[in-house]
């Protein structure tokens, strides 16, 4: 298994996953389910925890693998469980109604995203050897407009 | 010329028999997966057998163009078929057109198929025709964006060069900008073959159906060409997928061993989108229909993303 080994293999998994990370933020953003919401929230943060283990993996920072782990306790497992109780106690079974519509929200997480790309296109340019490029400032931007 | 008939002979027959059969799968796993017996897989090609060899009524207000409709959306399809790559690399077809010509037909097929639905003047029909142009105008351009994230990195817009470039880049469909086209294109799919979220393809009773609507005043073999070509359809969009964003087992020549194997993965990768396709439909409730917007908004954005994302990775 040479890709094993392989930093450029790393950092294309470490990219691919930053991207399906902002797929699902955009369908977050698309979608008014609270529960659904919730739901792709713990896959996103167990997408977050295979990044960290990739980089600790590919570049033996064994300290990330401690970090893979809580972000997979407590983003993927227990702070979806607790929204869902709330959820259930609160008794919001239906749909959300934003503040901002749908599509509007859409093209503005967009937007941000552009912005994102530009933002960290600008710190990869600082330091040379380009290194990998994280797309993860994009989604926490555009969740916190939007939600 | 003989070659090119021979090839085309062959993809024609590949896509008009299994084009049922990817209907009949996706049924019939969808019914095990909600505690059904169903139909049974091969119940498409029976309904073919049968709607062809009844009389049709044609309504006294049809003029020419509801008998037109049905042969056009099933030339449209077999058409678009014959011009992407299947088995092999190069499409039959593939001088004939490339992307473009490929997103024009079908939008030619659903242009006559909307015109058939209100030839009648009956309301369902004006409801369908209204309500699909309504969803297409949203879809076809994200269909666009997301095709050609995928044309720009193999610099050709030539289906057959598309898949020969993406055979010879290995890892490529690990870039980010790949990833959000799939996604693009995969709502795409599911709102232009009317799938669950956007529509029921297994009801004709439900005041928010559109393909059924427009297709409620067509019967017997009109009917059936109608049902081969949107299974056509669906067939050539999920080849459409599987073929451009995981194009490994594409044969690179027309040889029999080539082809074999070409055949054997080819059925395989339909076989998982197909999974794909049933996880969503029993996963989701249909839609209102003023939501439907929202979603491909999602295949929009997705798909122009993906197109910025290849200037910038």
């Amino acid at each position: 298994m040479s890709f094993l080994h392989d930093l450029q293999f790393g950092d294309k998994m470490i990219t691919l996953m930053a991207a399906l990370v902002l797929v699902l933020q955009i369908s977050m953003v698309g979608q008014r389910w609270l529960m659904t919401n919730i739901r792709i929230f713990a896959i996103q943060s167990f997408l977050l925890a295979a990044i960290s283990c990739t980089i600790a993996f590919f570049n033996q920072a064994n300290h990330l693998y401690v970090a893979a782990l809580l972000t997979l306790i407590l983003k993927a497992f227990v702070l979806p469980l607790i929204l869902g109780r709330v959820v259930e106690s609160v008794g919001i079974r239906q749909e959300i109604e934003p503040l901002i519509n749908v599509p509007l929200s859409i093209l503005i997480s967009g937007g941000l995203t552009l912005v994102g790309y530009v933002v960290a296109q600008s710190f990869t340019i600082q330091k040379r050897p380009p290194p990998r490029r994280h797309l993860d400032t994009t989604p926490s931007l555009s969740r916190s407009l939007c939600s | 010329m003989i070659v090119i008939l021979a090839k085309s002979g062959l993809q024609l027959l590949l896509l008009l028999l299994v084009a049922p059969l990817l209907t009949g799968i996706i049924r019939t796993m969808k019914a095990r997966l909600q505690t059904r017996r169903g139909p049974g897989i091969l119940q498409p090609y029976r309904d073919l057998f049968k709607l062809m060899h009844k009389g049709m009524v044609i309504p006294d207000t049809a003029s020419w163009i509801f008998s037109a409709a049905p042969y056009m959306v099933f030339v449209t399809a077999t058409l678009v078929g014959l011009m992407i790559p299947m088995v092999a690399t190069d499409a039959p077809l593939s001088l004939f057109g490339g992307v473009l010509a490929v997103i024009y037909l079908l939008a030619l097929g659903r242009f006559f198929l909307a015109l058939g639905g209100l030839d009648t003047g009956s309301s369902f029909g004006g409801l369908g025709s209204s309500r699909e142009m309504t969803i297409s105008a949203i879809a076809e351009p994200a269909m666009m964006l997301a095709i050609f994230t995928v044309a720009l990195s193999a610099n050709s817009t030539n289906l057959s060069e598309m898949a020969k470039s993406a055979v010879s880049q290995s890892w490529r469909f690990l870039a980010p900008s790949q990833m959000l086209a799939f996604s693009g294109l995969f709502i795409v799919l599911i709102a232009e073959t009317g799938r669950i979220p956007v529509d029921n393809p297994a009801t004709h009773l439900e005041l928010t159906m559109i393909h059924e609507a427009m297709i409620l005043e067509y019967s017997g073999p009109y009917l059936a060409l109608i049902e081969w070509g949107a299974s056509i359809k669906q067939l050539v969009l999920t080849t459409l997928l599987v073929n451009t964003f995981f194009p490994f087992s594409l044969s690179p020549n027309w040889t029999v061993s080539g082809l074999g194997l070409g055949l054997f993965f080819y059925l395989l990768k339909l076989l998982l989108l197909a999974c794909c396709i049933v996880l969503v439909e029993t996963t989701n409730a249909k839609m209102r229909l003023f939501r439907v917007p929202e979603l491909l908004a999602v295949a929009f954005i997705l798909g122009a993303l993906a197109l910025i994302s290849t200037f910038i990775f």
